[in-house]
């Protein structure tokens, strides 16, 4: 781990973070929509390759690619979340149904938002000592 | 360095920028009718090439001026009002109020009106009238101190409201505590003392009912939970703290208004220090109404379209409404519950029982009233006065009116003339009149040995003076159908039957009323009666008219209308319903239900909490359950976790398919009329040549979607129609330029005139009337109460007219359905718990509607009479009670008023999806009411599973029986769901020919073929917003493309120089 660390910059601790929260929001995701319609297995899966692919970067000492990745699986597992949970919003939205938003859905996406802000942040910061 | 982040910046953004785009792309592309319904953009041209000058106008308009219509849809409104609101108590001559009465408006109701519904029932408020302007313009002077309170932002936190989350969001009352009103106001009362007008409001909508929520109404304890449709804590203390002041001499009057479309609880009112109220239902835009009913410069006329009780717990139906699931359900592998579930309901095990039957409402209070009055067994302990505040048909003036010289005429086979003469006995007063007639039918031995119920009197028809001066009489004469006389007979001869013994028409009235002038009559022919058990007086038997009638089981037992399955015959009515009464449903196992029955008043208990009627789920009702989810279809069908022995999968056969695309040379527009200038029946066989035009595509298209629209065909010039909410006239959120969004008269005019640019958008200073949404009517229950037939008329020829102008040839509405509870929600859309009154009324709607090219869609036909679980809930009820009160609503507009098209039920028919019963859609609508325009579904997406519910049902499913024609959705063309039946399933394809046939028909025959003529040519085209996305697509992707490249370019530059570096 020693090894690891050495050499690298702020932006690398931020990327490992950025790898954890990913794991953390699919989790979350997966506990609030696994029982329902608008749950993307999809975008569960797109996460966690995108954090293992991560990982082989960075154990392949690919540093400078590994945020890139990250963000690109973070986004576009974001992107399947949003098909999937389209038809819910614009039935909200319509509010035929008298409704409004579960506190929920406003959890998990602030966990999306947080991850790929975050993994954007990452992909800007050096991530080695220069 | 610099370039570097440039470029970095840049590949980012723009990849989220693609992403984005692409994926609202897709989005977009799988709701493409339903955007451009919505934002009204353009998806086909209409080209002509024909003769320019032949008039295409097929349905012509009575105004020249968009502000002449909106202005008279603004009037009607306001007659409609004045015409329904119900005086209910008016103590020594309280009301009306003198001009220049200075008075007291009470209640957060009171400056924030109920005007309509939510969801489907949403009208345009922005040309509503207040309370406040309404009484102003009426000469009242209102309290100021009250007005600047109430419309303050400190008193915003006492406005109705709503709690909770989306699915199991809950009304709240609020209201300001008396508390709070007397210490900022109290000192004011004194100078507007003329009157308090305390305002009681509650609203109502689609996708919740109002019983046992989590409302603020007060829990008597009666089981019902806390009761919305109560009082609440603050609005007692608010009538206590008014009836304070009363005693101090501070104000003179009470006077409540009941804004709500439904009853509330009516007990409170008998309450003497209260000396008048009114109930003015929803009030739609005709607001200005109320001012002028208590200044007297209107006279209320209206009768109550539904039975006030004193306490809902008294109401039997309240026992078996809500949310009921199967036992057993879980353990023959039926989903009961949802996770997380948006609509947190099961939609395969949910039930209702309407175990009252016939006696529903009105049929109920006044049958146990009079079995009391006559002494018959098992009536139980009943005490009319402690279960009725005011009865069904009730109503005052201010003017007094009496009926003379009642005379009943047969005329012809089998009607009735009832001629009765109305006097205005007052010498101050004008007013109109409304004279309801009801039947007492016999209850004998072959009513009780085939399980006939014969309630006490029902509604058989109603007539409507003009406005008499004080003094002056009208005779009205009212022709009233036999066939109301006959009873279903379910049992013994499975059809109509004139049952023999004696009959009594009544005049005049309510409900209860009638009761006691038939008791009166009985009593006068022999009959025992305890008068001493009467209330309301002993009756007038001049008002009761008896007749006798011997067996007749042949007279009623063909249907009148022509069928539109043959186009020939009058089928013959016999039971099609069997499997919706649970006692007669094969699969019913063990179930077994009491229904109530004149012989025994206990059969339903009235133990809100636990009295409802149990039923368990069978293997039986499980397998029909799944069979409206066929294997092969949908996107979410069958899925896993449904047990296997459940999957039905639609049969492979071998038939000869339809013949598609062999082209003819016929355009729509050629259908109308042949040669010689008559109509082309749909049944002439150049309908056949006509469909075999249509090509497989185009008739997947036209099954397959519907939101809110029929979609076009460009081959045969077959427009894209538009099909809007709702029950209470068009309006809403569909229309977002007003009249201009479609391209209807208006457009075309405002086009000809050259107020529409080149890019769609319009020209600066059009007159402002353009952009209105269309007239908002009170709730339907105001429209029943008129009882006037012409004005129903009138107000929908206004409701056409707005289609006509605004480019819509389709209403989602009008709302047929029962007010089986007031707890319902939606009732709002809906006009009575009579099926009488709300066909006799909907079908004069109705005509006005279709007058003008518009069809009606009238919904949600049936047994939508519940919110909660309305998705797919299993509803039973006796075909009695079915075709008697639930469906004669649907029937009677069909028959009566040329309603085209219904939109069917969410709920299920027994274990049968309202859209895939073919009993309903083939049998009873088409075969014997002779409808002949389509079945579009309630929102499909609600259905499918799309959203988060089990799916229950399949477009296929429900045009292959015959249930449905089109989706209220675009997800089975988005989808592909007809896709996989384009070989090896010619049951299935032929279904679809006749479903198609009949979308074409029915635009055929509405304005959406204004402007086409046989030269026409409809061209479809990608709508502004479509091309302007794959642009925007294309140039995002590009510069991602770019950037990609711009990036890899700069890693092998590097590269490059890191190597140069290492070798230098």
């Amino acid at each position: 781990m020693k090894e690891l660390m050495k050499n690298k910059a702020v932006g690398f601790r931020a990327t490992l973070a950025c790898m954890v929260l990913s794991l953390i929001t699919a989790a979350v995701y997966t506990g609030i929509y696994s029982s329902t319609r608008f749950m993307s297995w999809a975008a569960v899966g797109i996460i966690v390759a995108g954090v293992v692919l991560t990982a082989v970067l960075i154990l392949a000492k690919q540093f400078r690619f590994a945020p890139s990745l990250l963000m690109a699986a973070d986004f576009l597992a974001f992107l399947f979340y949003v098909y999937y949970i389209y038809f819910f919003v614009s039935s909200v939205a319509t509010g035929i149904q008298f409704s409004g938003f579960p506190p929920e859905f406003f959890v998990n996406i602030a966990f999306f938002v947080v991850t790929i802000v975050l993994s954007v942040v990452c992909v800007f910061l050096p991530q080695t000592e220069e | 360095m610099k370039y570097k982040l440039v470029r970095k910046i840049t590949s980012v953004v723009s990849m989220f920028l693609a992403g984005i785009l692409l994926t609202g792309t897709v989005i977009a592309n799988e709701n493409a009718g339903a955007i451009s319904g919505t934002i009204g953009a353009q998806t086909f041209k209409v080209v002509q090439e024909g003769d320019a000058d032949q008039d295409t106008e097929y349905y012509k308009s009575e105004y020249d001026d968009i502000s002449d219509l909106v202005s008279a849809g603004k009037a009607k409104a306001t007659q409609v009002l004045e015409e329904g609101a119900v005086l209910l108590k008016n103590e020594n001559g309280a009301l009306p109020l003198a001009k220049g009465s200075k008075v007291s408006l009470v209640g957060v109701t009171g400056y924030d009106p109920v005007y309509g519904g939510t969801g489907s029932g949403t009208i345009s408020v922005s040309a509503a009238v207040s309370y406040v302007t309404s009484l102003e313009e009426a000469g009242l002077e209102l309290n100021p101190a009250l007005k600047d309170a109430y419309m303050s932002e400190d008193w915003a936190q006492y406005k109705r409201g709503t709690e909770g989350q989306f699915g199991t969001t809950t009304v709240v009352i609020r209201e300001a505590p008396w508390t709070v009103v007397d210490e900022k106001c109290g000192s004011s009362f004194a100078q507007y003392g003329d009157a308090a007008i305390f305002v009681v409001g509650r609203v109502g909508g689609e996708g919740y009912d109002h019983i046992k929520t989590n409302g603020d109404g007060v829990d008597s304890g009666d089981g019902l939970g806390p009761d919305y449709l109560g009082l609440n804590a603050n609005e007692l203390s608010v009538l206590e703290g008014l009836k304070a002041k009363k005693a101090a001499g501070e104000i003179s009057k009470i006077i409540v208004l009941i804004n709500y479309s439904s009853m509330i609880e009516g007990g409170f009112l008998a309450d003497p220090a209260i000396d008048a109220a009114m109930w003015v239902g929803a009030l739609g835009v005709g607001g200005a109404a109320v001012g002028r009913l208590l200044t007297g410069d209107a006279s209320p006329s209206g009768r109550l379209p539904d039975t006030m009780w004193v306490d809902n717990a008294m109401n039997p139906v309240n026992v078996n409404f809500g949310r009921r699931t199967y036992d057993g359900a879980d353990e023959l592998g039926v989903p009961t519950q949802l996770g997380t579930g948006m609509y947190p309901a099961s939609t395969l095990a949910s039930y209702v029982v309407y175990q009252e039957g016939m006696y529903l409402g009105y049929r109920y209070t006044e049958t146990r009233y009079e079995d009391l009055v006559l002494g018959t067994p098992n009536v139980g302990d009943y005490d009319y006065e402690s279960v009725v505040a005011y009865p069904f048909g009730y109503g005052l003036s201010y003017a007094d009116f009496a009926l003379s010289d009642v005379k009943v005429e047969r005329e012809g086979e089998r009607n009735y003339v009832v001629s009765v003469t109305v006097t205005n006995t007052s010498d101050t007063y004008s007013g109109k009149h409304s004279v309801p007639v009801y039947i007492s039918k016999p209850y004998g031995d072959y009513a009780r040995e085939n399980q006939i119920q014969v309630p006490s009197v029902e509604l058989v028809d109603f007539g409507k003076t003009g406005i008499l001066a004080p003094g002056q009489s009208e005779t009205l004469k009212i022709t009233v159908d036999e066939k109301f006389f006959s009873s279903y007979d379910a049992h013994g001869a499975k059809g109509y039957v004139l049952m023999e013994g004696d009959y009594y028409l009544a005049v005049g009235g309510s409900a209860h009323d009638a009761v006691n002038n038939v008791l009166a009559a009985k009593k006068a022919n022999g009959i025992a009666v305890d008068e001493s058990k009467m209330v309301g007086g002993t009756g007038d038997a001049a008002l009761a008219y008896k007749f006798h009638l011997d067996f007749d089981s042949e007279k009623y037992a063909y249907s009148d209308a022509v069928s539109m399955i043959d186009g020939t015959s009058n089928v013959r009515v016999t039971n099609l319903f069997d499997f919706v009464d649970i006692n007669l449903y094969e699969g019913r196992g063990d179930n077994h239900v009491e229904y109530y029955n004149r012989d025994n008043w206990a059969a339903v208990s009235l133990d809100m909490t636990d009295g409802f009627v149990k039923l368990s789920m069978t293997e039986q009702m499980a397998y029909d359950i799944y069979k409206q989810l066929p294997a092969q279809t949908g996107k979410y069908n069958n899925a896993p976790g449904v047990p296997d022995k459940y999957k039905q999968p639609f049969v492979k056969d071998d038939g000869e398919y339809p013949t598609y695309g062999k082209d003819a040379g016929l355009m729509l527009i050629d259908m109308r009329y042949d040669e010689e200038g008559n109509e082309i029946s749909y049944f002439d066989p150049i309908w056949d040549t006509f469909m075999d035009q249509i090509t497989w595509e185009d008739t997947v298209k036209l099954v397959s979607s519907g939101f809110h629209l029929t979609e076009a065909v460009e081959t045969v010039a077959k427009p894209e129609t538009n099909d809007e909410n709702g029950p209470n006239g068009f309006g809403g959120w569909a229309f977002r330029s007003g009249y201009l969004s479609n391209q209807g008269l208006a457009w075309r005019k405002v086009n000809a005139e050259g107020g529409i640019n080149a890019d769609g958008t319009f020209v600066e200073g059009l007159n402002e009337d353009y952009f209105g949404k269309g007239t908002g009517f009170p709730a339907n229950g105001i429209m029943a109460a008129t009882m006037n037939k012409q004005l129903a008329y009138e107000a929908g020829q206004i409701i056409g007219e707005d289609g006509l102008w605004n480019g819509c040839s389709g209403l989602y509405g009008l709302g047929m359905n029962i007010h089986r509870s007031p707890y319902s929600g939606r009732t709002c859309e809906y006009y009575s718990e009579c099926g009488t009154l709300t066909g006799l009324i909907g079908a004069m709607e109705s005509a006005g509607v279709e007058s003008k090219g518009v069809h009606v869609y009238n919904k949600h036909c049936a047994l939508n009479d519940q919110e909660v679980n309305r998705h797919g809930i299993c509803t039973w009820v006796t075909e009695q009670a079915l075709r008697e009160i639930y469906l004669r609503a649907f029937e009677l507009p069909i028959t009566m008023g040329g309603a085209w098209n219904t939109m069917a039920s969410f709920s299920r028919f027994g274990v049968e999806a309202g859209a895939a019963c073919t009993a309903l859609g083939t049998d009873f609508l088409r075969g014997e009411c002779g409808m002949k325009g389509i079945i579009v579904t309630d929102a499909y997406g609600d259905m499918d599973g799309s959203q988060n519910c089990d799916p229950y049902f399949e477009m296929v499913y429900g045009v292959y029986v015959g249930g449905s024609d089109i989706p209220d959705g675009s997800q089975p063309m988005s989808e592909g769901h007809f896709l996989p039946y384009e070989t090896g399933y010619s049951e299935v394809a032929w279904a679809m020919r006749e479903s198609a046939k009949r979308v074409m028909y029915q635009t055929l025959w509405s304005n959406a073929m204004n402007g086409i003529s046989s030269g026409t040519k409809v061209i479809q085209i990608t709508p502004w917003w479509q091309t302007a996305l794959y642009t925007l697509d294309v140039i995002v992707c590009l510069i991602f493309a770019a950037s990609m490249i711009w990036t890899v370019a700069a890693l092998v530059k590097e590269g490059k120089d890191k190597k140069k570096a290492v070798r230098a």
